[in-house]
């Protein structure tokens, strides 16, 4: 009895059995959109409510030796120079900006990594880039802004807007400012330096600003601060759309729309401008999931991009009172 | 403990947007076809379950404590699920009775070990060979099944598999060796695995 090459078995074990079930490429984007949700409520949860699993005790011991034997490397190594990280990247830019390390200043360009211990200049520019995993920075015109680590920048003038993406990220970013450091909690919002007021305005989620003295402040979506010195003013109800805001949608890095589905378009652009979303009936909703789209919308502003997209899916799209609705309700 | 699966948690739970792409695009499909297996004529409804069960796996990550292999996780609240959704249909005559829903089995291909034992499980019928060699896809690491599809199902060489995968011909060829032998012993597991199976 011959036993046949077992390449050749599996060979028919594969052609036997053929091509596997798959879900629909409608089911796959409902499914992560849904997915995405619960993913994004589970660590804005975890991040108010940390728990204690074995998992995670296990991870704090983990932690605390690292930071014992980090303690000892750091006594024993003292005059060990640091190494500068790459920190962040460039992703688009709009006029100058330049980079200054301790070797000198360099032109700004897209793609650029930018390492601890660089201050990012801004002129008449502005600049959008990618900090860590998951954040977005954009920085507005007139605006210095310092990398320290991985964690940590520090504002010394002009405007940043800060965006997680609606999740939590671990470590948190802390932004130095002459108020205090600013902490934030999976949100969207903005930090302004105009010599010694500092700004901070929430469009999502919530933000800590921890100074020097007193307990932290929490500053909640809708609300601005305004802290110069021991003066606080507080602004609250701010709508999360308008002028204030349109800087930093202005500089974003245009969506790659290429065979995505309209909808996540639409949840893109509302978020970018800090829109609801509105459909006009229950049908269309559902279409947008199966519309998708070809081509770029590099180098078009918000409005055209809605025109554009408008005009090659037939789905009316307009904007009004802070609604990006879709389906003409809007008109 | 599988030590690629807790990173892959790890790595969700610290908000990374590739470890969310790749936890979907890998279970979302495998879960599909789980519930498909006990639920074969309804294909809207199979979605609407694997869409359900990724939503509380994700909303409940912490809880994963690593011992089970994330797919067997996964599975373990998907057949929750399943049961919710027959105790709420009336007319639901029961579960349909899978091999890979033995708790015996179910380990065995968490773990992938050898069977090197000379009495496998009866072979019933050439539609349950197949049901295994589908099974036995889905309990791989997705870059296994891919390769072994794209090798023996759609016939592609080397090269082209390298290109697609954007690996090396050598790391390939050393994927599929791996792949295979990852399959043989899955395969060999579940009913229909014996080496004889296709023999008329």
């Amino acid at each position: 009895m011959t036993h046949p090459d077992p390449e050749t078995s599996i060979e028919r074990l594969i052609k036997l059995a053929g091509e596997r079930d798959m879900p629909t490429r409608e089911g796959m984007d409902r499914a992560r959109l849904a997915a995405h949700e619960s993913w994004s409520r589970m660590l804005l949860e975890g991040a108010r409510a940390p728990r204690h699993s074995r998992m995670q005790t296990m991870l704090g011991l983990a932690i605390a030796a690292g930071l014992a034997a980090l303690a000892m490397f750091s006594w024993t190594r003292l005059s060990a120079p640091q190494v500068p990280q790459v920190v962040a990247r460039i992703a688009a830019l709009s006029g100058g900006a330049s980079l200054r390390d301790d070797r000198g200043e360099i032109i700004a360009r897209a793609a650029l990594p930018i390492h601890s211990g660089t201050t990012l200049a801004t002129s008449e520019g502005r600049v959008a880039l990618t900090f860590g995993d998951s954040l977005a920075l954009r920085i507005d015109g007139r605006t210095r802004l310092r990398f320290d680590s991985r964690d940590q920048v520090t504002l010394l003038e002009g405007a940043l807007y800060v965006d997680s993406g609606g999740v939590n990220t671990v470590p948190a970013l802390r932004i130095e400012t002459p108020a205090g450091v600013v902490r934030h909690v999976g949100t969207q919002f903005q930090v302004q330096v105009t010599g010694n007021m500092t700004r901070v305005r929430v469009r999502e989620g919530r933000v800590l600003l921890e100074r020097a003295s007193g307990v932290p402040t929490d500053i909640a979506a809708g609300d601005e601060l305004r802290v110069a010195g021991e003066d606080l003013r507080w602004q609250h109800g701010l709508p999360s759309f308008g002028a204030e805001w349109e800087w930093s949608a202005a500089i974003a890095p245009a969506l790659e729309i290429e065979n995505r589905p309209l909808a996540e378009f639409l949840t893109w652009m509302a978020r970018e401008h800090g829109w609801q979303v509105q459909y006009t009936d229950e049908t269309l909703q559902h279409r947008t999931l199966e519309i998708r789209l070809h081509g770029s919308l590099d180098q078009l502003d918000g409005a055209a991009m809605l025109e554009r997209v408008s005009l090659v899916t037939g789905v009316p799209l307009s904007t009004r009172g802070g609604v990006l609705w879709v389906g003409g309700g809007g008109r | 403990m599988n030590e690629i699966d807790h990173e892959l948690v790890g790595r969700l739970l610290r908000g990374e947007r590739r470890a969310f792409d790749e936890f979907f695009n890998e279970y979302y499909p495998k879960l599909y076809r789980f519930v498909k297996r006990r639920m074969p004529a309804d294909s809207a409804g199979c979605e609407d379950v694997a869409q359900a069960t990724l939503c509380r796996a994700l909303e409940s990550l912490h809880g994963y404590r690593g011992e089970a292999a994330l797919m067997t996780w996964l599975c373990t609240i998907c057949r929750r699920e399943l049961s919710a959704r027959w105790r709420e249909n009336q007319g639901w005559a029961g579960a349909p009775a899978l091999a890979e829903d033995d708790p015996e089995i179910r380990a065995a291909l968490e773990s992938l070990l050898a069977s090197e034992q000379g009495d496998p499980l009866l072979v019933t019928s050439r539609e349950q060979v197949r049901e295994s060699i589908l099974t036995a896809l889905d309990y791989l690491p997705a870059p296994y099944a891919e390769i072994l599809e794209c090798k023996y199902l759609r016939d592609m060489s080397i090269t082209e598999i390298a290109r697609q995968m954007g690996r090396s011909p050598k790391a390939t060829e050393s994927l599929l060796t791996r792949a295979r032998d990852a399959f043989r012993e899955a395969f060999a597991l579940l009913p229909g695995g014996a080496a004889g199976a296709l023999t008329p």
